[in-house]
């Protein structure tokens, strides 16, 4: 039987090589990568939009003074007065829109739209700072857990079960009602309710590819753990990671808003979106630009940031390259 | 220095267990019986082929052999080194001397690693210098009939065949004097079987290696190995030179495994069929393993467990009746 099977596998071998039965894909170019992820997100129209979405804020961010008609707090107006927690424009006060203030003025006589400008800076800086300490944190934990096992994933999941116990927003409120309002305080707060989603995260691939045959090839070359980790485990949990974290950018925007807005983040007089809506709220039936306007801001870069993560699932899955 | 007439690998009374969650209430704990005192001696530069059905131990000898899995009891003696008793640090040289390759092609490697990084691993693990490093890999690619083209590739552009020569590769890499071969032609298509065979029997016989070949195809077993054991159920049954198991086999399971191959010959055979499924590794039946599908069974089968003999000088039998 087996002479038989290698006759033909003979023969076949060579008929292969004529019809190249044993399909290799194409080859692939130097750039060939850079080119398909942009191909990637071309192809998909939300995508784009969202990119420009968040290349726009990226860029008001970081030359907001250059592009805002007026300062942050009003500063240079002629008819000001010092209240203490800022200066007053006595005249220009809750304006209407008009083509010298685009969307009005608030309680102070502020320009709304240079300070829904402003704004862009902590919402975007707080956000990564959030999502960055919380990945920091919370991947080389969930890797470990996956990895060993045992104890060590039985102790630090229910490190994790502990503070996924409670809803996020209500434990970052507890530990900035702890620690005092601050935009930094409510950084810090929620660095501490959202690690622990990473680990989880980390953690559930991290157990199935602990089991995959190229961590089992890099144990059989007698790697170090540590080795195995950084160069194969995690590499291979990056795309999920990105994926969350691009999302969690937008989601983290909207909680430090929220606790702003509940008077547990920024206090003022910074430009902060959810403090904006927070003063525009008395004046909602009169002056409904007044809160819409930095309400918008929230919703358009939050959407924006979901829809990218959306699409990042695309472009780092490998598999995904033609 | 080692003997050149020892056997490169001897396994003895080797058990592996692997325990299940049970149920936590009944005071349950459940054991997958693998392996069950199984010994056997690999010769060096010989092809032990190893058959069986699916979950018999087949795959979890070969890892233990190679100590990825550490087998619960019983010695595993590499050029007469008992290395089931080695640390992770002390097993570290003896790693490099045996390798394994995969069922799965496209699985065994990390799909994040070009070829160049995947080959680049080992080495690097052995701290063999760059400048060598090149062109090792050169040579290495170019004795598994890959070329430089390949380099640059990920697995997911690589075909199946060309996954598993470079999975080859890598196991010959640091130049190892054992590789065990888990079924390393099972996912491929006949024809790029027959080509990897060949492959593997050049290769053994320029570095001298020893293989212990896996496999459920009893044809390709027959063409490569020079001794064949065959396992039923965590056991050893019949282990003997492969022409004294084709032409006169023992064991009753052997020889239905046999008449289960089918045949290009006009002669009819009767196939020896087997009543009943494979009983569960969990919980193994007594006395003989093979008893409740055996057409020879007696009272004695189910009491007493037959013991491995010598019924002719290199064939071993685990049957009464032999």
């Amino acid at each position: 039987m087996s002479i038989q099977r290698l006759f033909l596998g003979k023969r076949a071998e060579a008929l292969e090589q004529k019809l190249n039965g044993d399909n290799p894909p194409p080859p692939v170019e130097k750039w060939r990568r850079v080119k398909d992820i942009v191909h990637i997100i071309r192809r998909d129209f939300l995508a784009m939009v969202s990119l420009a979405v968040i290349v726009l804020l990226v860029v008001l961010a970081i030359a907001a003074p250059l592009i805002a008609p007026y300062p942050e707090h009003g500063e240079g107006h002629s008819n000001q007065v010092d209240v203490g927690n800022g200066r007053m424009d006595i005249v220009d006060r809750r304006l209407e829109p008009s083509s010298q203030y685009w969307i009005g003025t608030d309680d102070l006589g502020r320009d709304i739209l240079s300070r829904v400008i402003y704004g862009t800076r902590p919402a975007l800086l707080a956000s990564l700072v959030v999502v960055t300490c919380a990945v920091l944190i919370g991947v080389p934990l969930g890797a470990v857990a996956g990895y060993y096992g045992r104890w060590v994933d039985e102790i630090i999941m229910r490190i994790t079960d502990l503070f996924l116990a409670f809803p996020s927003l209500l434990l970052a409120m507890a530990i900035v009602a702890f620690l005092g309002p601050s935009l930094l305080h409510a950084v810090i707060a929620l660095v501490v309710s959202w690690w622990p989603w990473y680990t989880r995260l980390v953690r559930s691939v991290t157990l199935t590819l602990r089991e995959a045959y190229f961590v089992e090839a890099a144990r059989s070359i007698a790697l170090p753990d540590w080795v195995i980790i950084l160069r194969h485990i995690l590499p291979n949990s990056l795309t999920p990671v990105l994926v969350q974290a691009t999302i969690d950018i937008g989601t983290v925007i909207l909680a430090t808003t929220s606790l702003a807005f509940l008077g547990l983040g920024s206090r003022p007089p910074s430009a902060d979106w959810g403090l904006m809506v927070k003063e525009g709220r008395q004046h909602i039936e009169t002056l409904w630009w007044y809160s819409s306007a930095p309400g918008l801001a929230i919703f358009v870069t939050v959407l924006a940031f979901n829809l990218l993560g959306d699409t990042l699932r695309d472009v780092f899955d490998p598999r995904q390259y033609r | 220095m080692t003997d050149n007439n020892s056997p490169l690998v001897q396994v003895q009374h080797l058990v592996k267990h692997f325990p299940v969650k049970g149920s936590w209430l009944k005071g349950e704990h459940p054991i997958v019986h693998a392996l069950d005192d199984v010994s056997l001696d690999i010769r060096r530069t010989e092809v032990l082929g190893l058959a069986g059905e699916s979950g018999c131990g087949k795959t979890t000898l070969g890892r233990c052999i190679l100590q990825l899995v550490r087998p619960t009891s019983g010695q595993v003696l590499f050029n007469e080194q008992n290395i089931g008793a080695l640390n992770h640090g002390q097993l570290r040289p003896i790693r490099f001397q045996m390798q394994i390759v995969f069922q799965n092609p496209l699985a065994s490697l990390d799909p994040r690693m070009r070829v160049r990084g995947i080959l680049h691993e080992p080495l690097r693990a052995q701290k063999m210098p760059d400048f060598l490093r090149e062109e090792r890999i050169a040579s290495l690619l170019e004795q598994v009939g890959l070329g430089p083209q390949h380099l640059d590739r990920f697995p997911h552009e690589l075909s199946g065949g060309q996954c598993q020569r470079v999975a080859i590769a890598r196991a010959l890499s640091v130049e190892p004097d054992l590789l065990v071969l888990d079924e390393p032609t099972s996912a491929l298509d006949v024809s790029v079987q027959a080509q990897i065979i060949n492959l593997l029997e050049e290769l053994r016989q320029r570095h001298l290696l020893t293989y212990l070949f896996i496999s459920h195809d009893l044809g390709i077993l027959e063409y490569l190995s020079h001794r064949i054991g065959i396992m039923y159920l965590g056991k050893l049954v019949e282990l003997g030179p492969t022409a004294s198991i084709f032409s006169r086999p023992r064991h009753p399971y052997t020889q239905a495994l046999l008449t289960a191959v089918p045949k290009l010959s006009r002669e009819k055979q009767a196939i020896i069929p087997l009543a009943g499924t494979l009983p569960s590794p969990l919980n193994p039946p007594k006395g003989c393993r093979f008893h409740t599908r055996c057409p020879l069974a007696q009272d004695v089968c189910r009491h007493d467990e037959p013991p491995l003999r010598e019924i002719e000088p290199g064939h071993q039998v685990a049957c009464h009746f032999v």
